[in-house]
């Protein structure tokens, strides 16, 4: 009996023990660290812009014809990835890893945010205001870099080859070992206009953070994706959309300082036209002290247009460097503004063949753009003429907010038949319009790690 | 836990006796005439044997028939004695017993933090430490001396920046390689530089899976036990004094691998010409251009004449910074060491105290003192129970001194070699940082703070103050329930805190510049957006740390048959916790300081572009925690064959595992046979010989390593809305496992006759599995393009090998101690090989070979196919053709196997051999380390670096330069333009790989001990000595003039020789 009592307290004191373990090893082991799973948690995941807002891919607007280096500058890079691509090379024209200057990762950093977040809210059935915000949020970033992606990685869209032309890898769920193949041109566009226009309806008109998107945000990417894709009716409904929903105010230049190093005003580096807090990756290439405006765009800015001014600081030998970024350092940004909304607004019409409504949104722009003393309207008769004014202003507009590449692309599908030039150290590099290297080279690192289908070259 | 509750049972099981006469007796040392506690005590032809009490006495049974019998007592450290007693016994026998002269057996009992075993009857695979040895040599910190005497430890020092200490080599990859250091009996959570060497009575270091598997999860790398001075009872008070001072010569700058001045100049002229500065000088962010760049911009702009900059140019050729450096920053180290300890003990009652001071000034005159306190008492109130009780406390304070070599900087983290921080007179002159020189002169017009960089004196309005106040306690109860069988509790806390100031104050170049950066000048007035004053940057850290284990013990003889085991559960807590937070506006005379407005982008003055004021504050707490059961037990049979066993379970709070994946067993099996005590052995020369053979699994855990996607908050909230952000920490991965470790140890024990002789030689095998490694990801996954992940498999093999020998043993003595290792490890899975050579090639660090069959950390090089001789441009190999396509070499063209493989990059033959002399009263010891079979690679000019960073090397000098140089050269010739592949191939080449072998001469000590005055014995003995340090290399294989100790690391300074004269004293 005794002996069973003894046995009885001696099982009881272990499984006290055991118990009591149990709870002594729950202790957090950081107290800094969570597994996600509340709407806090995701907001701050999206919140966290370091991740989802920067380094979007600078090496379109690097290959593009808006700037050059001189001879000194070019020997004065320092990776030779950098020279390759400034010069179109086929291949070997990324940035090594340890740069943190790899754009294929820095493009699909966010979107694996954006699929843990949607895959988290939807595991642990949060729903709600909070929750539906968080997915619009989610889904327009994702978008958003597939978009970025497609116009590097890819040809530029065309319906009659996009269900067979390489796109981007779709990911669309967290799980890193699912293999990564190379989706079409046509579902790549498919998933971001799916995304762009879920995020729509979750989506808010204002959010707390302007590097949060809003309702606009999503409308002006949709316009973007269907002008690419050459479908003007969605691109101006959307491009309307999006002007109609949003708080973002195009600047009057007439208020601004040219003397200033960055006459476009910010509050805390975002001025008051962009609709999302973004910046493109940091390059030796688009830096102040390098890049040259070409003096043919230069060239064509009227004397009375303020831009001249604004955008342009002169080097004192007779070249020019871009000062006209949104985000109140040399930092460039390729936030969708209201300005490229009513330039898409207006090229759409005109392509659709409403000119005086094509007029209406370009004047809207430019009596923000021009000196208010000497501005005078455009008026359109010609569709070929307005088109070409339209282009025009657009390029003028858009100056060194990445989206050149993308409407190179875009023209030359149409038959612009723009071919770049540079030269460097005597030697004569020249891109011939739709030239497979418009689908710049995926990393060889990648290629070869994951097993992925190169750019035909 | 069956096997817990079998342990306990067997334990209890009572032990009858039966008695009929007896012999009493005391054994006493002749030395000290102190009774000798737990000398072994037995009669030649019986199986009895028996400890010596706390007083020397003993109690021995003997049949009562008997007439006479021989006493044998044995007892480490003492020679074996025998007394033949007339029975029936009429007094109380006194047994004298004489210091063994045995030289291996110094340290007898080994400790492994849980039992104190005789080293005869462990089967693991042990090695010790004695206090002799141990203070040969004369230091701060206790680890450091290790390395030159211990055995099988080697620092690797080649294959990343800070030295890495080793035990058997490799047991992981990517997990925590240092070993698991136990203080006494638990593992010491704080900063080990903490403890004084002082205190340290002898160090044992638990090397195969059998001795160290009792640690389990942390034991993988292997356990060094540093047992401490403890008190004994019935010994008088004696008190000694330990004092010493060292004086350290300056560092040889020679040793830097600095480009020459004149050079570098014409390097500079040269690009200059070319226009390769312009951008830099001509932009609008004032980038820093050298002084030389400068002075030509000067004469391009017509500000100077061409007389006057060449007059520059000439005085500056003759300028070598390192020469100021050695002028006014570096001294020689003076390092102060006094320590004071008494103990003594009565019948109940043993203590000992002791009080440490280090006072230390290195080189740049940088300070670091520590006071440490110790007390501890043991209380032994009736026979059955001890109570101890100890109490360490430490005190230290770092304090930061001159700017060495590599604190001064002008870009990045380099400066010209023609720099020039002192006038002639000594004082201080500016040297352009960070900004356009000629710019920073003019701007601000004098509404600024002085915005030059003045690093002559810079160090003395820039300081860190770390201070690091430490308690360690410890109590101990140990009950004996009935002979033979114990229990014990243990408990220990410790509680570190530190503390660390570094200030900037309003004087230093940071403080100034970070104000001046966020200036404003609005209509002529200056406003200051960072109010002008110090900035101070406090951070604290603690540690609480809760051991408790509670332990049986059983330990007796039947007969032949001799028994000890151990059984326990404990529990472990570590928590840290602290805070960092940086204040502006900091005035330290009357502690005020000013708020700054985070929330705003403010324009750089000189940029204009737009950035957050810093806020730098943040918190932190971190929590491990450990269970654990285990269990110890080894079996003797007749003194000729020992079994042994051991095992033990840990779990421990890694975030969101679930508790049942957290247990993780460790075992171990080990045997011995002592085959000299066989009767058929018959081997005259080898009187002693043992084999010994373990085998045992241990596990290595890295507590970064979780199972769950989690996130981590970002201590500061997002400035653009205040709001909380929060990023990934680890991504989910299901397949992540323990890493574990295997390991086969087979060893013999030799003595010759007379202990001419004596050693050990083990052979050990291991494997380690499931290891983490850094596998390179798709990276399209959106995962970190490296994750760490049980990729690998390895196994390594080697031997130990340690002899003693006394080569004279007259009044003139010479002994020598050999400890030789082989080590060899190799990769024998990698789930992901990298096809592309880049991978292999660093010249930071030696990366992960991960390849089969080859060293986990291997020295890869690109096939070198000399200098063009007609360019004087580098070449390597393509498809095996000579090729200078530079890009396709570094890219996709070279496969691993097109590499150059050497061999290992970590020591694969290593050890030392110390030599003692002793003639009368000297004593003289010499300490030798040796390091071989292995590679590094050194680092060279490397062109894109030089012009776009500054960093030069010497190399550059002997660079080709003309068609023939080829035949003596292989340095490329300058391009005068940037290619990072063309310099990633040179630098990356076989030709600048190099033997890593070498030996050096670690320490010479010589002793003096004064001769005392037998009547007069207050003084019992004095010893001076003097201890030289860090000698240098005899001998090395490379030819480049590099100490491989000191490669990596673009300006590694050789540690200088040290020189210490001391005494001590025993009252």
């Amino acid at each position: 009996m005794k002996k069973k009592i003894q046995s009885a307290i001696l099982l009881s004191f272990m499984f006290l023990l055991f118990s009591g373990c149990e709870k002594f090893l729950e202790k957090k082991s950081d107290q800094a660290l969570s597994i996600p799973t509340t709407v806090e948690d995701f907001q701050a995941l999206l919140n966290s812009y370091g991740n989802l807002n920067i380094d979007f891919i600078a090496s379109g607007e690097v290959s593009s014809d808006d700037y050059y280096l001189t001879d000194d500058n070019f020997n004065s890079l320092y990776y030779e990835s950098d020279k390759r691509l400034y010069t179109w090379r086929p291949d070997f024209v990324s940035r090594p890893l340890s740069s943190a200057g790899d754009e294929w990762y820095n493009c699909y950093k966010p979107i694996y945010v954006c699929n843990s977040v949607l895959q988290g809210l939807e595991d642990n059935n949060l729903t709600g205001v909070k929750a539906d915000n968080i997915k619009g949020q989610a889904l327009v970033f994702r978008a958003a870099h597939y978009l970025d992606g497609v116009q590097i990685w890819a040809s530029a869209y065309n319906k009659q080859s996009a269900n067979t032309d390489l796109g981007m890898v779709l990911r669309l769920d967290p799980d890193m070992n699912i293999p990564s193949v190379r989706s079409s041109v046509q579902a790549t566009y498919d998933l971001i206009i799916n995304d762009l226009t879920n995020a729509v309806a979750l989506l808010p008109i204002d959010q707390p953070s302007a590097t949060l998107p809003v309702k606009a945000t999503a409308y002006s990417l949709l316009a973007r994706t269907y002008l690419f894709m050459g479908e003007y009716e969605k691109a101006l409904q959307n491009a309307e959309n999006a002007l109609r929903n949003t708080n973002s105010q195009l600047i009057d230049f007439n208020t601004l300082d040219p003397n200033s190093d960055f006459p476009i005003p910010t509050v805390n580096n975002v001025s008051q036209e962009m609709m999302l807090w973004s910046v493109m990756l940091y390059t030796d290439q688009l830096d102040q002290s390098m890049a040259k405006i070409d003096p043919t765009l230069y060239n064509i800015y009227d004397n009375e247009d303020l831009r001249k001014v604004i955008y342009f600081g002169d080097n004192n030998d007779g070249s020019y460097f871009f000062k006209g970024a949104h985000l109140g350092t040399s930092g460039l940004t390729n936030s969708p503004t209201p300005a490229e909304l009513l330039l898409t607004i207006s090229e759409c019409n005109a392509r659709l063949g409403d000119l005086s409504k094509a007029a209406n949104a370009l004047n809207q722009l430019l009596v923000k753009r021009w000196k208010a003393s000497e501005f005078i309207p455009q008026t359109f008769s010609n569709n070929e003429i307005a088109l070409k004014t339209i282009l025009n202003e657009r390029r003028k507009e858009l100056v060194m907010r990445g989206l050149r590449w993308a409407d190179l692309k875009r023209l030359n599908r149409d038959g612009a038949n723009i071919t770049l030039t540079r030269t460097v150290n005597g030697q004569v590099f020249t891109l011939p319009p739709n030239d497979l290297r418009y689908a710049i080279a995926i990393p060889e690192n990648v290629i070869e790690i994951g097993s992925i289908q190169q750019n035909p070259r | 836990m069956k096997s817990f509750i079998l342990i306990i049972t067997w334990l209890t099981v009572s032990v009858s006796l039966y008695a009929q006469q007896h012999i009493t007796g005391r054994v006493i040392s002749l030395n000290d005439s102190l009774p000798i506690e737990g000398a072994s005590v037995s009669l030649q032809g019986a199986d009895r044997t028996v400890s010596t009490n706390n007083k020397g006495h003993f109690t021995i049974q003997i049949a009562l028939n008997v007439n006479t019998a021989v006493v044998v007592v044995n007892h480490v450290g003492y020679e074996p004695t025998m007394i033949t007693v007339v029975l029936p016994q009429r007094d109380t026998l006194n047994i004298f017993l004489q210091t063994s002269s045995r030289l291996l057996d110094e340290v007898e009992i080994i400790s492994t933090g849980y039992q104190k075993i005789p080293k005869e009857r462990a089967t693991g695979s042990f090695a010790t430490v004695s206090n002799e040895l141990f203070n040969q040599q004369v230091g701060t910190d206790i680890l450091s001396r290790l390395p030159a005497i211990a055995n099988s430890i080697v620092m690797d020092n080649g294959r990343q920046g800070v030295p890495q200490m080793m035990i058997r080599g490799l047991s992981t990859i990517s997990g925590p390689k240092d070993p698991l250091v136990i203080i006494d009996n638990f593992p010491f959570d704080g900063d080990i530089t903490n403890i004084n060497p002082n205190i340290v009575a002898n160090i044992t270091i638990l090397k195969d899976a059998s001795a160290s598997s009792i640690w389990g999860a942390r034991a993988a790398n292997g356990v060094i036990v540093i047992t401490t001075k403890s008190g004994r009872f019935n010994q008088p008070i004696t008190l000694s004094f330990n004092s010493n001072l060292t004086i350290g010569a300056k560092p040889d700058l020679g040793y830097i691998r600095q480009m020459a001045s004149g050079d570098y100049i014409e390097m500079e002229q040269e690009l200059f010409n070319r226009g390769f500065y312009n951008s830099q000088i001509n932009s609008t962010s004032r980038p820093v251009i050298s002084p030389m760049v400068d002075l030509l911009n000067k004469v391009r702009n017509g500000t100077i004449t061409e007389e006057q900059a060449q007059q520059q140019i000439n005085a500056w050729r003759i300028v070598d910074a390192r020469d100021q450096f050695n002028q006014y920053m570096y001294k020689p180290s003076v390092n102060q060491q006094y320590f004071l300890s008494a103990q003594g003990g009565g019948e109940k009652f043993s203590w000992t105290s002791s009080v440490g001071y280090d006072h230390n000034k290195d080189n740049l005159g940088s300070t670091y003192q520590r006071v440490n306190l110790r007390f501890l008492n043991t209380y032994r109130p009736i026979k059955q129970i001890s109570i101890t009780t100890s109490l360490y406390y430490t005190q230290a304070q770092n304090k930061s001194g001159r700017y060495g070599y590599n604190n001064v900087s002008m870009k990045g983290n380099v400066f010209v070699p023609y720099m020039q921080m002192a006038d002639t007179r000594g004082n201080a002159v500016p040297v352009a940082k960070n900004y356009n020189q000629s710019y920073l002169d003019t701007a601000g017009s004098g509404k600024l703070l002085d915005w030059n960089y003045y690093p002559l004196t810079d160090w003395k309005y820039q300081t860190s103050n770390n201070k690091i106040s430490d308690i360690l306690a410890t109590a101990a109860l140990d009950y004996q329930i009935i002979k033979g069988l114990n229990a014990t509790a243990n408990y220990q806390y410790e509680r570190q805190f530190g503390l660390n100031s570094n200030i900037a104050d309003v004087n230093s170049y940071m403080a100034r510049d970070y104000i001046n950066r966020f200036t404003q000048i609005v209509n002529g007035n200056t406003v200051f957006i960072v109010p002008t004053g110090g900035i101070l940057n406090k951070s604290n850290n603690i540690l609480n740390a809760n051991n408790l284990r509670g332990q049986l013990s059983f330990d007796n003889i039947y007969g032949k048959h001799s028994i000890t085991a151990i059984a326990g559960l404990e529990l472990r807590s570590a928590n840290t916790s602290g805070y960092q937070e940086r204040f502006y506006g900091y005035n330290p005379n009357n502690l005020t300081t000013a708020g700054v407005d985070y929330t705003r982008a403010y324009p750089n003055f000189i940029t204009k572009r737009n950035s957050f004021i810093q806020r730098n504050q943040s918190l932190n707490e971190r929590t491990t925690r450990f269970v654990s059961y285990f269990a110890n037990t080894a079996y003797t049979f007749d003194n000729r064959y020992t079994l042994s066993a051991s095992a033990r379970r840990d779990a421990s709070n890694l975030f969101g595992l679930k508790t049942n994946d957290q247990w993780n067993p460790f075992w171990s099996v080990g045997v011995a046979w002592k085959l000299s005590n066989e009767k058929f052995y018959s081997i005259d020369f080898l009187p002693y010989l043992n084999l010994r053979a373990t085998y045992g699994f241990s596990g290595n855990v890295n507590p970064a390593m979780v199972a769950v996607n989690t996130i981590t908050y970002s201590s500061n909230n997002s400035v653009f809305n205040g709001n909380p952000m929060a990023w990934f920490s680890n991504y989910y991965n299901p397949r992540l496992k323990w890493e574990t470790s295997k390991m086969l140890n087979l060893a013999v024990d030799f003595h010759t006759k007379n202990d001419r002789i004596a050693g050990s030689i083990e052979y050990y095998r291991k494997k380690g599995e499931n290891l983490f490694g850094i596998a390179p990801l798709d990276y399209t996954t959106g995962v970190d393009p490296y994750m760490i992940r049980n990729v690998a498999s390895m196994k390594g093999n080697g031997w130990d090998i340690q002899l003693k020998s006394f080569n004279i043993n007259r009044t003139f003595k010479w002994q020598t101690i050999l400890n030789f290792s082989l080590y060899k490890d190799q990769i024998i899975e990698y789930q992901i090989e990298r096809t592309l050579a880049s991978g292999y090639i660093s010249t930071s660090d030696v990366p992960i070979s991960g390849i089969k069959g080859k060293p986990v950390y291997a020295i890869y090089a690109y096939k070198w196919a000399g200098l063009d001789p007609n360019t004087g441009e580098s070449r390597g190999y393509l498809n095996g053709e000579i090729s200078k396509d530079y890009t396709l070499i570094t890219g996709t063209g070279t496969k691993v196997e097109d590499l150059k493989y050497y061999g290992s990059a970590i020591p694969t033959k290593f050890g030392s051999l110390i030599n003692s002399v002793s003639y009368r009263n000297f004593n003289l010891q010499v300490g030798i380390s040796f390091k071989f079979g292995y590679w590094f690679r050194r680092n060279s000019v490397n062109y894109t670096d030089l012009f776009s960073d500054w960093r030069g090397h010497s190399d550059y000098g002997l660079r080709w330069q003309k068609p023939g140089d080829e035949a003596y050269t292989i340095v490329p010739v300058n391009p005068y333009s940037t290619d990072y592949n063309r310099d990633a191939f040179y630098t990356g080449s076989s030709a600048l790989v190099e033997k890593g072998d070498h030996i050096r001469l670690q320490y010479i000590n010589l002793a003096y001990d004064f001769e005392m005055p037998k009547t007069r014995r207050v003084i019992k003995g004095i010893q001076i000595y003097f201890n030289a340090n860090n000698l240098g290399l005899l001998w090395k294989a490379n030819k480049a003039g590099i100490d491989p100790d000191f490669n990596i690391g673009a300006n590694n300074l050789v540690t200088a020789r040290n020189y210490a004269i001391g005494v001590r004293t025993k009252l």
